[in-house]
């Protein structure tokens, strides 16, 4: 062969490299499963492709009960399941599943941080300490007292432990996590700078077990926008929500279908 | 090693020219003598020749960087599937042009040169706008491997030197890249580097190629087994120890090039960056704070996997320096400095050893201010024995640094530095009369001779 026709062979082949990296994510997003997935966004820049905003999912973290074999940049198989609205990872396998029913789909992902251990404890008996009446009159905030998980804690299954709340400008309570304590007056004296409004409630630690936190990553998490839009999806804050709907094909490979807005689809 | 300088050639081409005119010589004679010569090649080297290839590449590359700029602004007027339409016909249409003009027309082979050039800029391109259309994670670094991979067949077909730098650059940034984001050492990098990039260096006789090659490497070490296999605190003090060994391995690899004519060339490139690796990490060491922390740590057990590295980079070394003890008896540039060359490596060597087993800073930090004195010097001396002004210039700028580290340096009280001043001194006088007695014995030899 002579090196022209070499030469136009390497280009030839170059371009057919690039058809085929097209070829490969047109697959996925015309033969994939319709996956629509929870948002948490926020933005940086990329060097060579511009603005983009950077997606993390609520299932780019999963808690399993042992971690063992699962290192940065493990391959992974998470088997995803439909929940009421968005898609839920149920469960994760290092080898890639067998033929999984119609209602799930597993896409292929990588472990992209090291697993962490964190302690779950399971909440009961909760009783009101600094004001009467306070747990009846905030389900909402009630509601964030099942589960608590820390990577360290200070009490055993069954000791009374004592759990400050802090409202916010908007009205609503939210936990402080690291002021939970085994001793009321510990509580109390770390919170003595707080000008908020404090409310200590006390629970029974029930039932603890060991969990890991595993961050995962499955090539999703970037959104390419047109430059100076970026900061639109970063603007959105709660109480407005972001989703993105994915296409998973048959191979576990996913690829970004469309982002929502509040439900509504995002167009630039 | 036979040396030929540029005013030479010059001068031949210039005096072809009026032998042909004056009849001394025919056409086909001035061509065989053209050819005997390599003119041909030696104008490709030539500064204006230089000059328009340098000139176009620049302007290749700033097409190239301006499309990419184009492609991340992510202009949502043109649709995405024209954008991919469109690169796909600059990428063909400026590698068909390059082509003819450099090979099918053969009137403008740097403009094609620097088309070609483009080309392959432009194949990067295409790639950060698929994964921009579709998506791919923003740490792609697959991406950059890709775009190293697909244009080196065509550097190698047709042995073009900037496609070359640019794949090997390429491959050390995706590698650099790569193990910083997943925290794991890339053993592919060291394979591709060895297997292709290296031998395609040589086989073009690249030596800005073998530079960004080799500069890959060293960065590859540091970023891939050192990162990854030593936990500080231990990491960075023993890291340097790995580097002073990989200083001595290369400039006595470069040793071993200078003694084979066709590898001659590539000498310099292994010597300068053994030199310059050797100069900066004992410069580090040669800070007080740092050889008493060397010395504290070495006391703690190593771990196993630097005990391999560092046997293996010692081997390596020895390898390097028992080659260049054999091959220079069979040699006839081996000359009177070669024996002073090796013996310092060799002492070089020694010297990441000693800190591991003598635990002794003040010993320790006074040997790395020698050695640092030894080496500045060494090389300008090295410099007027081989006529690199290269050398004599980074022997001085060594020197200073040195020179005016240690005179600012609060870490040495004002006897100590003193002492280091007085004695420098005197070393170099007393080289300065070793010099003075060899030159005078070489005039005189001369003289007998004539």
């Amino acid at each position: 062969m002579s090196q022209t026709k070499k030469f136009y062979l390497i280009i030839a082949l170059q371009i057919v490299f690039l058809l085929s990296l097209i070829g490969t994510k047109v697959f996925t997003l015309a033969t994939g499963e319709k996956v629509l997935l929870e948002v948490v966004p926020v933005d940086p820049r990329d060097i060579f492709r511009g603005e983009y905003a950077r997606l993390s999912y609520k299932i780019s973290t999963i808690k399993l009960p042992e971690a063992k074999g699962l290192k940065k940049g493990t391959i992974v198989y998470a088997v995803l399941k439909k929940g009421e609205k968005f898609w839920e990872v149920e469960r994760v396998d290092k080898i890639k599943p067998a033929d999984e029913t119609f209602d799930k789909v597993i896409m292929i992902g990588k472990v992209h941080g090291q697993p962490y251990k964190l302690l779950a404890t399971r909440l009961g008996n909760l009783r009101n300490v600094t004001q009467d009446g306070w747990l009846e009159a905030n389900p909402d905030a009630v509601a964030q007292l099942k589960i608590i998980e820390r990577p360290y804690v200070e009490w055993k299954q069954g000791d009374t432990i004592y759990i400050p709340f802090v409202q916010n400008n908007s009205g609503t309570w939210d936990i402080l996590n690291f002021n939970i304590y085994k001793n009321l007056d510990m509580v109390l004296k770390n919170l003595s700078y707080e000008k908020r409004n404090i409310v200590v409630v006390s629970a029974e630690a029930v039932f603890m077990e060991e969990t890991y936190s595993v961050p995962l990553e499955y090539g999703i998490e970037s959104y390419y926008v047109p430059e100076g839009k970026a900061v639109e999806i970063e603007r959105v804050r709660q109480p407005a929500k972001v989703s993105v709907e994915v296409s998973v094909d048959r191979f576990g490979n996913s690829a970004i279908n469309r982002i929502f807005i509040d439900d509504k689809p995002i167009d630039f | 090693m036979k040396k030929t300088s540029k005013s030479f050639y010059l001068w031949l081409k210039q005096e072809l020219e009026l032998w042909k005119q004056e009849g001394i010589v025919s056409e086909e004679q001035a061509e065989k003598i053209k050819e005997k010569y390599h003119l041909a090649q030696i104008e490709e080297k030539d500064a204006a020749t230089k000059l328009i290839m340098v000139i176009s590449l620049i302007g290749a590359l700033l097409i190239g960087g301006g499309v990419i700029l184009f492609i991340a602004s992510n202009w949502q007027v043109i649709p995405k599937s024209v954008k991919l339409l469109v690169i796909f016909g600059i990428i063909l249409s400026v590698n068909y042009f390059g082509y003819y003009l450099r090979y099918t027309k053969g009137a403008y082979p740097k403009v094609g040169l620097a088309l070609l050039f483009l080309g392959s800029l432009l194949f990067g391109a295409g790639i950060w706008l698929v994964a921009q259309t579709y998506n791919i994670t923003s740490r792609y670094h697959s991406g950059v491997l890709f775009w190293s991979v697909g244009i080196l067949p065509v550097s190698w077909l047709l042995g073009l030197q900037s496609i070359l730098v640019l794949s090997s650059g390429l491959l050390s940034f995706w590698t650099v890249w790569k193990s910083l984001d997943i925290s794991t050492p890339n053993y592919l990098y060291p394979v591709m580097m060895f297997s292709a990039i290296l031998p395609l260096c040589y086989k073009q006789k690249s030596k800005i190629a073998l530079f960004v090659s080799l500069t890959g490497i060293l960065l590859w070490f540091g970023f891939g087994p050192c990162l990854f296999y030593l936990k500080p605190p231990q990491m960075f003090h023993l890291l340097i120890l790995f580097y002073i060994t990989l200083g001595v391995f290369l400039y006595s690899t470069g040793l071993l090039h200078s003694f084979y004519e066709r590898l001659a060339d590539y000498q310099l490139i292994y010597r300068f960056l053994g030199i310059f690796v050797l100069f900066s990490f004992i410069y580090i060491v040669s800070f007080k704070e740092i050889i008493m922390e060397m010395g504290r740590l070495a006391t703690a057990p190593f771990p196993v996997s630097f005990w391999v590295i560092f046997g293996m980079l010692i081997l390596l070394s020895c390898i390097a320096i028992g080659g260049v003890l054999l091959t220079r008896r069979i040699n006839e540039y081996a000359s009177n400095i070669l024996n002073y060359e090796i013996a310092f490596i060799g002492i070089l060597l020694l010297f990441p050893v000693s800190i591991l087993i003598l635990h002794n800073a003040v010993f320790h930090s006074i040997l790395a201010n020698l050695l640092l004195l030894t080496l500045s010097v060494g090389v300008i001396i090295l410099g007027y024995y081989e006529e690199r002004a290269l050398f004599i210039n980074i022997g001085f700028v060594f020197f200073g640094i040195h020179f005016f580290t240690r005179y600012f340096d609060w870490a040495y009280k004002y006897l100590p530095r003193s002492l280091f001043f007085i004695i420098s001194g005197i070393i170099l006088i007393l080289i300065a009369t070793f010099m003075e007695k060899q030159r005078r014995k070489l005039i005189q030899a001369i003289r007998k001779e004539t």
